[in-house]
């Protein structure tokens, strides 16, 4: 520093003239300027120091950070692909909207203003625009939607006044547009912002915060052929945000079409008619537990069995993917999950599985002829009742229905021919500590229960076949908290009795197990599209097809990839063995079937099974699962309806209203 | 060559009238050269900074690149007359008027707390005809004047504890009215000049304890009572932990760090700078000029600008030890200060080092009255170096309105 070593000589200089310094320079004046001159030493010492480690040591930092201030790179989010109906009608397509977004890391030195006057121009609170900012999963680095749809005038006014609004920005962002609004709802799915969750996972590799992703429907488990390519726009910004030069970049890639089996005509049939078919449930008097069912919920699967072909698949309560764009608001979404609505997001076709009743029957059928309990010229009495040790099984009829062979048990849906044919067959196999795997379980198995179909949808349900070995692991599962109830209820109790005996011997395959089974009852879980899957196998001779819902993927330059059909089983019946289900589900539909009268007067023989599965306390489960033609099938509908009573009450006449439509048969009513 | 006369007559004397009145005025060599390098130097390059740091975004707004640029030349124009004349006329006679200097300046500011204009959230601009004035920078040499003529008049070796309670008095009105403004960071100028008079004007040390003692109990006592604006505490607090500031108050700081840390060694060239040219240092053209300059110029330059501000100072503090008598000791004392302090406060405040504290870049920041206010300073620095000699070296100007003085 030049101050102190200059200091010396300073002082010793005399002034040219020869003047010397004059009496009056105080004492200590040298001590003082030498004070002073470590004071300036030391200040400008601190003040090159700071800027040495400012500009030298830390400057590549620096350097990095005014880059950053000043370069923006704005990702450009890629149009998702189409999703369209067999002849490709779209049923999802891409618009682009102008979407206010706020990146919370640069509204500048005055964030609370700015985000004052940003909620006074989109006329809503503070409050609210700052739940908007942080319900987006973006985080504060990514812009956060606030307002999808402006209105040209606001964004005009934040174009000419961007300067006020550092951190605000009108994109224009490609989003989901539902042409036929909630219509296969559950099998597009919808679409929403990535979560934390899921950028952890290896599936969403290369997903930033923000991101959109499909959730639920095709849009899930076709991500990666809808997802597009984001494009990068490189500019230029200054304090304000505004862009001053484009620095280049790259144009995004749309992601690919989809193009679905579903035909959008049979889709709207289906769901109308599993509409109607609700509300007329709702106003059938239930004569059990008084007043009408309830009927809160349904399904409706309609198959080519053929190939396997999803033509339509309606769940009932629905939702309207449209409600997702742009962020679901929290009310919707609460809705959409709670219990009084029956959870509208859940697919019913396959999510769920149900107790099949007397649909379950064709399973026992083909077991007993295929093991010889039956023949097709053998018959078995059907009374009122059927006894097992000291407990006795009801039909459903309180009448002795006479003599009957296969086809007529399942044609009268004859309860105690088929607990007869499961305690023979229970026996067969050794009783209670019987063969592992039953007859009826590995017939189940066969036609696809208890097993993933492999539907392109997600969170297919397998459900339960059950039997001697699934019984033992389920005691295993369970018996630690069978024995802790047994041991903590009062003595003498019959919950005690239950339980302790559940306790010991909740492993044993009882012949009532194999009773209940028989009918569809006990634990026999199944999801409408495995049993629509297993009478397709009835219908085309004996294959099970993975049933699908995408038909073709459509990449860029229109090159098509067809999905091909793909067996997955095998039901091995003879013939003759075929012809006598076939020919008992034909009955059905005839005049003196369980469905004879829903379909009196329908001219397209359709083969079905009427089901009304037992959940007590509720009321049943109404089934109708059927094929048609019956001769030439190119069709399998199912109907479900909970707590919907008799199947052949309030299940088949939904089946026939598809069929109306799908055959254009007087009645028909045509849906637009 | 023959001497080149320095004052008001040069050019229109011949030089037969020169060399007559050669006795009686001073001649150019005895200027300190360098101090009038580094003057011109800092002033001609805070044009171009200044021109750096305005054109891009007069340019975007569709306004002339040159606006400030050209404000700032005709201030300096009018500053380096103001130097001349300051430095022409012996310190002497100029302490005879610094009363009305004085006065002056102190009507100027309590005309602010009546009529002026807030910026900032400080009222310390006055409008006169169009012409907008801080009068607290013309203050600044009054109140130096003011003090070397109170302590001038002494004949006494030392200034007792009198003239202290007077210095105290002079300086105390101005800062009262600056405080009203308020304006922390000029008050903070005014409270540096008076103990750098009080140090090097000779005040015994007993009294300096005292005024310091009080000093710190005065800042105390003001932040105790809750005399100081928020957003003054939030400046300081923001300072001590920036982590827990709000945005808005760091924003500043941050930008500021990023622009000066992104010069590197060599800088960025001359108008290349990101931060300047966008805009991303709010004040980059007054306040916070030195960004400008370290992000283009990197440490070179700024190291640069800092040593010729230490070649001034040294200068300055070399003329308070050259001066023939106590006046001129006090003159440069009062001038030296406010250089460094401004010099320390605004450069630390750009690094990091001191809280934001509004306070231009001496002879660099665009602003008028700031520019002209530091070159008349410069301009009395000048003064007591060319006058060191005695009466002997008055410029004739000088003897003429001294009359009989001594």
């Amino acid at each position: 520093m030049a101050v102190a070593t200059d200091q010396v000589s300073l002082f010793k200089e005399v002034g040219p003239g020869g003047v010397t310094r004059e009496g009056g320079r105080p004492h200590g004046f040298r001590l003082r300027v030498g004070l002073l001159s470590t004071v300036l030493l030391l200040v400008f010492s601190a003040l090159f120091a700071r800027l040495w480690f400012l500009q030298v040591m830390a400057g590549e930092r620096y350097v990095a950070l005014a880059q950053d201030n000043a370069t923006r790179t704005v990702s450009l989010e890629a149009p998702r692909g189409r999703i369209l109906d067999r002849h490709g009608k779209a049923l999802v397509t891409t618009r682009y909207a102008m979407v206010v977004t706020v990146q919370s890391n640069e509204l500048g030195p005055h964030p609370d203003a700015v985000l004052r006057e940003l909620a006074d121009l989109l006329g809503i609170s503070q409050r609210q625009l700052r739940s908007r900012i942080d319900n987006s999963r973006a985080g504060p680095l990514w812009p956060a939607p606030v307002l999808v749809d402006a209105p040209r005038r606001l964004v005009f006014y934040l174009h000419e006044n961007a300067e006020d609004f550092p951190g605000v920005r009108v994109e224009q962002r490609p989003l989901r547009r539902y042409p036929h609004g909630s219509l296969a709802a559950h099998v597009v799915g919808y679409v929403g912002e990535i979560n934390e969750e899921e950028l952890d996972r290896k599936r969403y590799r290369g997903y930033d915060p923000g991101d959109l992703i499909g959730w639920g429907g095709v849009e899930a488990t076709h991500e990666s052929q809808l997802r597009g390519i984001k494009g990068t726009r490189r500019a230029e910004v200054d304090a304000q945000g505004r862009i001053l030069r484009e620095l280049g970049g790259r144009a995004p890639t749309p992601g690919r079409d989809l193009r679905l089996t579903i035909d959008l005509r049979t889709q709207r049939l289906a769901e109308r008619a599993l509409d109607q078919g609700l509300a007329q449930a709702r106003g059938t008097g239930d004569s059990e537990r008084g007043g009408t069912y309830a009927a809160p919920a349904g399904a409706v699967v309609v198959l080519d069995p053929r190939n396997g072909e999803l033509l339509a698949l309606a769940s009932n309560p629905s939702f309207s993917p449209a409600r997702f764009v742009g962020g679901v608001g929290d009310g919707y979404w609460k809705a959409l999950h709670s219990k009084s609505n029956h959870y509208p997001l859940i697919n019913r076709t396959l999510q769920s599985a149900y107790p099949p009743g007397s649909v379950w029957k064709v399973v026992p059928a083909a077991a007993a002829l295929r093991h010889g309990f039956m023949s097709t010229s053998s018959t078995l009495p059907c009374p009122a009742s059927f006894s097992l040790g000291s407990a006795t099984f009801n039909n459903w009829s309180s009448t002795d229905m006479g003599s009957m062979d296969i086809q007529r048990a399942l044609t009268m849906s004859c309860d105690t021919v088929f607990y007869q044919l499961g305690t023979r067959m229970w026996m067969a196999e050794g009783g209670e500590s019987g063969r592992a795997k039953g007859f009826m379980t590995a017939e189940g198995e066969r036609f696809g229960f208890g097993a993933l179909t492999g539907v392109d949808l997600p969170y297919e349900t397998d459900g339960t076949v059950p039997g001697r070995r699934w019984k033992r692991e389920y005691w295993r599962d369970n018996r630690d908290s069978y024995c802790k109830v047994a041991r903590s209820a009062s003595s003498g109790a019959y919950e005690r009795l239950l339980y302790a005996e559940l306790c010991s011997d909740g492993w044993v395959w009882r012949g009532g197990d194999a009773v209940n089974m028989s009918i569809g009852q006990g634990d026999v879980q199944t999801s409408p599209l495995q049993l629509a899957n297993a009478y397709a196998a009835i219908a085309n001779g004996g294959t099970r097809y993975r049933p699908h819902v995408v038909k073709a993927v459509i990449g860029e330059s229109g090159r098509v990839r067809k999905v091909r059909r793909e067996v997955i089983g095998r039901v091995p019946l003879r013939p003759e063995h075929l012809a006598e289900i076939r020919n008992g589900l034909v009955g059905v539909t005839s005049a003196g079937g369980t469905a004879g009268t829903p379909f009196a007067g329908f001219d397209v023989p359709v083969a079905g099974k009427t089901g009304t599965a037992e959940n007590k306390p509720l009321a049943p489960y109404a089934w109708f699962v059927s094929y048609a033609p019956a001769n030439a099938p190119r069709y399998v509908v199912v109907a479900m309806v909970e707590q919907g009573g008799g199947g052949s009450l309030n299940a088949a006449p939904i089946v026939r209203q598809v069929y109306e439509g799908l055959f254009a048969r007087p009645g028909a009513r045509r849906p637009g | 060559m023959g001497d080149i006369v320095f004052g008001p007559t040069v050019g229109f004397v011949r030089p037969a009238i020169l060399s007559r009145s050669r006795s009686a005025t001073v001649p150019l060599r005895h200027v300190d050269g360098l101090l009038l390098l580094a003057t011109l130097g800092l002033s001609g390059f805070g044009l171009v900074m200044i021109y750096s740091a305005t054109a891009p975004s007069l340019v975007t707004e569709g306004l002339d690149p040159r606006l400030f640029v050209e404000r700032q030349i005709t201030s300096l124009a009018l500053g380096l007359g103001v130097m001349a004349v300051l430095a022409a006329v012996d310190y002497r006679t100029l302490t005879r008027w610094a009363a009305f200097a004085y006065l002056g300046a102190v009507a100027l500011l309590a005309a602010t707390l009546v009529a002026g204009e807030e910026v900032n959230a400080s009222q310390s601009w006055l409008s006169v005809g169009g012409l907008q004035l801080q009068p607290a920078e013309l203050a600044k040499p009054a109140l130096v004047l003011a003090l070397a003529s109170l302590v001038g008049e002494r004949r006494q070796p030392r200034p007792g504890p009198r003239v202290l309670l007077g210095m105290l008095l002079l300086a105390g009105v101005p800062m009262a009215l600056i405080a009203a403004q308020p304006d922390l960071g000029t008050l903070l100028v005014f409270a540096a000049v008076l103990f750098g008079v009080v140090l090097l004007g000779g005040v015994k040390v007993r009294y300096i304890v005292l005024l310091v003692l009080l000093a710190v109990l005065a800042v105390g006592g003001v932040v105790r009572m809750g005399l100081l604006e928020d957003y003054q505490l939030d400046r300081v607090s923001a300072f001590l932990d920036p982590k827990k500031a709000p945005q808005a108050v760091t924003y500043n700081v941050t930008q500021a760090q990023i622009a000066i840390g992104s010069g590197q060694l060599a800088g960025r060239g001359l108008f290349q700078g990101s931060q300047t040219s966008l805009s991303y240092v709010p004040e980059n053209h007054t306040d916070f000029i030195f960004t400008v300059v370290g992000e283009e110029l990197g440490f070179v330059g700024a190291a640069g600008t800092l040593g010729a501000y230490a070649l001034l100072i040294w200068r300055a503090l070399r003329i308070a030890a050259l001066s023939r008598d106590r006046v001129g000791t006090i003159i440069a004392s009062g001038v030296l200060t406010v250089f460094t302090f401004q010099v320390a406060v605004n450069v630390g405040m750009a690094v990091g080092l001191v809280p934001v504290t509004g306070l231009p870049l001496p002879l660099v920041s665009y602003g008028g009255t700031s520019l002209v206010g530091s070159l008349a300073m410069v301009g009395l620095l000048q003064n007591v170096h060319l006058h060191r000699f005695g009466r002997r070296g008055m410029t004739r100007l000088s003897s003429t309105l001294a009359g009989g003085w001594g």
